[in-house]
């Protein structure tokens, strides 16, 4: 190795803490990619396992829109085109279960919620490997018989020669269970509350008519290939509505909420990259310029700049490798954390937090190449430094207001070629998975220009930090200084030399000021964000769903449930409400079937454009529907334009009476609102929620006596706010680990000041020796310190908080739900400045300390 | 009269890597009140370590130092401080002032540091009175970046005689300047000595500087090698100084 590179790797030794803490910076971003990208990796592995064993050996599967059915000319037309080898017809459809005594009367215990599956034994088998643990599997002769999923079954006491019964269009009916499956394979679909039956039983059960099919899944001959069986089949099926995919499509559909998270963790990770490149590129920057005479005494001696730039960049590489180690082990240890989280986000099963070739390799790039990235302009710098300038002493000398610009860019520099790798890792990685599918939504391209978007508004952000830092620290000085007025005498002294010193070099402290400021203002901007999301969906919910409970049923229930409902002692009113699927401009929608009347006196609904009366009237007459401003958003509506609803079984034009706030949370979005006559001419019948008003003063005991009407019924009791807390819990937890990822950002800030504190001490030995030998005692060289620090914390604590409003405000205001308003989220304020106070005098105590043992004669000889 | 400095029998040794380093091996002397002595030497003769010994800033490894009846050695360092800020001043080769304070801010140091408001009545005008002597009035204001070397020193002496010291301990102060600034430097210490009363003691290895001193030490080895009786002149001719100096082999 050639000396100036062997020199570089003795500075990393020589300066051990300075060292650790730059290590320290980058093993944290380093682990916060890794982690991201194994759990992401974990989260499409596990879907797209969970899908291939859904599908089985299906390349296609046909599903029929909404509540309607495939018919026997559709099957035939699926099964008779070319580069089809074969199609499994099945009926699929969520019911209630009971379990029956062994006398045959039906109990009163309810089973709940049970997806059957009627299938043809023969077609299935050749689409499926199913795995009998008990009993037998299902004939296409058994017409009494189910076969049930494993989990399911043992969780209810049911075994072979049990009896269950179903309840159905077509009435109750009793079944025996002949057979349990293993859970795998399709028995692990809806949880494993699956039932599986003759496709005649099933048709039967549902009142089904004969050859009628709800999915069709389909076998493709590889030398026709999917995508042109998918073509033909688009242009043969053209008489019902139907949904086509892909098994990749499902494996994407089932990992879209996953898909997500991992998106937002690249971009937070893309953030928390810009923060660690900043503290690699003031960490060099600062060691470069402490060293600057040793750099001139190289070049007098023959040095050339080539062999400085080595110098750099070989101690910049040994920090890298180092940190990229200690990166990869801790965010191993943070992916088996967080696997958990994204499990309870994901629709499918996340396990394990693989080790994926594709996420090392991208962690491992990025851990030696940014701090590399970010050591090229302190090396160049190093290099130009002529030797008679360095041995003068006024080389490479921080300057005032010159350094934050300078290391922003640097650190942007790096932080762009991090990106860069992540999402181009991230792309290849998604690009190898049998979907073809990239693991971020909108494609590696979209998210490629988001996080340079977001790279620059970092850049950006920085910028304007470095720029006003040295205001912003006057004022923060000026207020702590009034803060300890009352010190004035015994903190005097202290508090003019901390102010003294931000005033003289702000460029110093503004880098880490700046890294406070992006870091806590992160964590301040989520917040907002996740605040105003959950309150906007707490007012959504109570807007479209005025009422003290919600009688919810999984499968449509008949509009006489609500008498036995309304017969409660305390019930005031009953409300009911049908949700179902509708084609809107050939695009799914969803659609809210209701008693106008009933409804318009619950007080439902904010119109916003129109008249409230007029459009309930208009509702009551029929022929009308009330629009959400989403839906009429997306599909260019206003008042008075006509809007047609297709269903499986009908199509209406209503005109457009009114456009609303909100409408009840569907399948496909926000529902269009409709009258119970209108839903009926397109085939729309039942129930599938009541609202329920209590009477002024009823008995805490209502819910119970719902709750045993509803239990007759197989519904299921609920607080309406109950419903806003689902989606605000999943909210929650999606914003909390992006909040998690956020306190990287911050530590590395927090880092960024420790390591800046630390530089100023040393630079400052002669400074501090004079001020001790005229008088300083140590106590007031620690307080100094110190009070630097939380002058510092409490400006970039305060930046941040203005940054994190600000930023949650345009996020929201860019968002795609309107009306979103921001309130300030006093919570995470509080804590960003009590964090960003805390912390830095927390960090300060080690520098602090080392200032007041400065040993005076010492001091003063070396200098 | 009672000395206002005295030292008894002082060693200092430094331990290196190495083994130990003896850079005083017993030294003993007194300073008068108003007494300018200096202390000179060849390098590493220990004469910045004895200064240091002498000011408090650092321990002896064995001896004593008496300061104005004060036993500075058995302080603790609270104690030192204090008495370093209230009895003694300092001037000192390089990083003589705190760059991020204005010369009249460096003036008054010591009194922040001591907790008192320096703008405020006695403080201000003894701030006012050093600036003065060191013919600085005019650029109080200024930070040390906007002053030449010289007048950086000079801002140096004020600090140091404003808290009207016991005792003003000078280490080659005019090491880094040119022969005609360095002389002015040393015209000022004498001044505040002629003309205040100040006691004075002067490290410097530059004759010339040597002979405005009333009595010269010649260490060596980390020894009092001779004692040079010079007195108080309004003139200060080196070639005395240098010819006695010549005997002891410098």
């Amino acid at each position: 190795m050639h000396a100036p590179a062997r020199l570089g790797l003795r500075i990393l030794r020589r300066r051990p803490l300075r060292s650790a803490l730059t290590i320290a910076g980058i093993a944290i971003g380093v682990a916060l990619v890794f982690a991201a990208l194994s759990v992401d990796a974990a989260a499409q592995s596990g879907a797209r396992g969970y899908a291939a064993q859904l599908d089985g050996r299906s390349d296609l599967v046909v599903r029929a829109f909404g509540e309607g059915t495939l018919s026997p000319q559709s099957l035939s037309a699926i099964s008779s085109t070319t580069g089809v080898l074969g199609t499994s017809p099945q009926v699929r459809r969520t019911t209630f279960a009971w379990s029956v005594a062994p006398g045959g009367i039906v109990a009163t215990r309810s089973l709940g919620a049970l997806t059957v599956v009627g299938v043809d034994p023969e077609a299935d088998r050749a689409f499926h490997d199913e795995s009998v643990v008990a009993g037998a599997a299902l004939t296409a002769a058994d017409d009494g018989g189910v076969v049930l999923a494993e989990p399911w079954a043992s969780a209810h006491g049911l075994a072979v020669g049990s009896r269950i019964s179903l309840m159905g269009g077509g009435g109750e009916r009793t079944l025996a269970v002949r057979g349990v499956l293993a859970a795998s394979g399709p028995a692990l679909a809806d949880g494993g509350r699956l039932a599986y039956v003759t496709i005649t039983t099933a048709r039967a059960l549902f009142a089904l008519p004969t050859g009628a099919v709800d999915v069709v899944e389909v076998r493709v001959d590889p030398a026709v290939g999917v995508a042109a069986v998918e073509t033909r089949l688009e242009t043969r099926l053209s008489s019902e509505p139907y949904l086509l995919s892909t098994t990749a499509d499902d494996a994407a559909a089932l990992s879209g909420a996953s898909r997500d998270i991992g998106s937002g963790l690249l971009l937070v990770a893309a953030v928390v990259l810009f923060v660690g490149a900043l503290l690699v590129s003031d960490a060099l920057a600062m060691s470069v310029a402490e060293r600057s005479r040793e750099v001139a005494l190289l070049r007098s001696a023959g040095a050339t700049r080539g062999q400085v730039h080595a110098m750099v960049v070989v101690e910049a590489l040994g920090m890298a490798v180092a940190g990229t180690a200690a990166g990869i082990v801790l965010g191993a240890v943070m992916a088996t954390a967080l696997v958990p989280l994204v499990a309870s986000i994901s629709d499918a099963p996340v396990s394990g937090a693989p080790l994926d070739p594709g996420a090392l390799v991208v962690a491992v790039l990025l851990g030696v190449l940014v701090p590399v990235v970010a050591a090229l302009g302190p090396a160049w710098r190093a290099g130009r430094v002529a030797p008679v300038e360095a041995l003068r002493g006024s080389a490479l000398r921080p300057r005032p207001n010159g350094g934050i610009g300078r290391s922003a860019v640097e650190g942007a520099a790096a932080s762009v070629t991090g990106t860069t790798v992540l999402i181009l890792g991230a792309a290849l990685t998604g690009a190898s998975s049998p979907s073809g599918a990239a693991p971020i939504a909108g494609g590696p391209a979209a998210t490629f220009l988001a996080a340079v978007v977001v790279a620059l508004a970092v850049l950006l952000l920085v910028l304007i930090a470095g720029l006003v830092a040295p205001a912003v620290l006057r004022v923060a000085g000026a207020v702590v200084g009034l803060a300890a007025l009352p010190l004035r005498r015994s903190l005097g002294a202290e508090m003019r030399l901390a102010r003294g010193s931000l005033a003289h070099d702000p460029a110093r402290i503004s880098v880490a000021f700046a890294a406070l400021a992006v870091g806590l203002g992160l964590v301040v901007a989520l917040a907002g964000i996740a605040d105003g999301m959950r309150r906007a969906g707490e007012a959504w919910i109570a807007d479209v769903a005025p009422a003290d409970y919600a009688v919810v049923a999984i499968s449509p229930v008949p509009d006489s449930f609500g008498a036995d409902l309304a017969a409660v002692s305390g019930v005031s009113t009953v409300t009911p409400l049908r949700l179902f699927d509708v084609a809107i401009a050939g695009r799914r929608a969803s659609a809210v079937a209701v008693d106008p009347g009933a409804y318009a006196r619950l007080g439902a609904l904010t119109v916003v454009d129109g008249s409230r009366d007029a459009a309930f009237a208009a509702l009551q007459a029929g022929g009308a529907a009330l629009v959400p401003r989403s839906v009429a958003d997306r599909f260019g509506l206003r008042v008075g334009d006509s809007l047609g609803l297709r269903t499986a079984s009908g199509e209406e034009s209503l005109r457009v009476a009114a456009v609303v706030a909100h409408g009840v949370p569907g399948a496909a979005g926000e529902s269009v609102v409709v009258s119970q006559s209108d839903a009926s001419r397109l085939g729309i019948s039942g129930v599938s929620m009541f609202l329920v008003v209590a009477k002024p003063g009823a008995s805490s005991a209502l819910s119970a006596a719902l709750s045993d009407v509803a239990d007759r019924y197989a519904l299921s009791v609920v607080r309406p706010s109950s419903i806003g807390g689902a989606v605000t819990g999943a909210l929650d937890r999606t914003f909390g680990l992006l909040d998690a990822l956020a306190v990287a950002a911050v530590i590395i800030a927090v880092l960024s000041m420790l390591d800046v504190l630390l530089m100023d001490v040393r630079q400052r030995v002669g400074e501090l020796g004079l001020l001790r030998a005229v008088g300083l005692t140590r106590a007031q060289a620690w307080r100094a310190v110190v009070l630097e620090a939380a002058i510092v914390g409490l400006a970039g604590s305060v930046a941040a908080c203005v940054l994190g409003v600000l930023g949650a405000t345009a996020v929201l205001g860019l968002g795609t739900t309107a009306g979103i308003q921001l309130a300030v989220p006093w919570a995470p304020v509080g804590l960003a400045l009590l964090i960003g106070l805390v912390g830095a005098v927390l960090v300060s105590v080690y520098p602090a300390r080392l200032a007041a043992r400065v040993d005076i004669a010492r001091a003063l000889r070396a200098e | 009269m009672r000395p206002i400095l005295e030292a008894r029998d002082l060693t200092k040794t430094y331990r290196t890597g190495e083994g130990e380093v003896e850079a005083l091996r017993g030294v003993s002397l007194t300073v008068e009140p108003g007494e300018f002595v200096a202390l000179m030497g060849p390098s590493g003769s220990g004469k910045t370590t004895l200064l240091q010994l002498l000011g408090g800033l650092d321990r002896p490894s064995s001896g004593e130092v008496v300061l104005d009846g004060i036993p500075v050695s058995s302080l603790d360092d609270d104690r030192a401080t204090r008495l370093r800020r209230e009895k003694t001043g300092f001037v000192f080769q390089a990083f003589n002032l705190v760059p991020l304070l204005s010369a009249r801010e460096n003036v008054a140091l010591p009194f922040l540091l001591a907790g008192a408001d320096p703008a405020s009545g006695e403080f201000r005008d003894r701030v006012d009175d050093a600036l003065r002597l060191v013919d600085l009035a005019a650029k109080a204001e200024r930070r040390p970046s906007q002053l030449a070397f010289g007048e950086q020193q000079r801002v140096a002496i004020a600090r140091a005689i404003a808290g009207r010291p016991a005792i003003l301990f000078a280490d080659e102060p005019t090491g880094n300047l040119d022969y005609s600034t360095g002389l002015e430097i040393l015209q000022y210490l004498y001044r505040s000595c002629a003309e205040r009363g100040q006691t004075i003691v002067l490290v410097t290895h530059d004759a010339q500087a040597g002979a405005f001193a009333d009595r010269v030490l010649f260490l060596r080895d980390g020894r009092v090698l001779e004692e040079i009786g010079i007195g108080r002149r309004v003139e200060h001719p080196a070639r005395p100084l240098i010819e006695r100096l010549a005997l002891l082999g410098e």
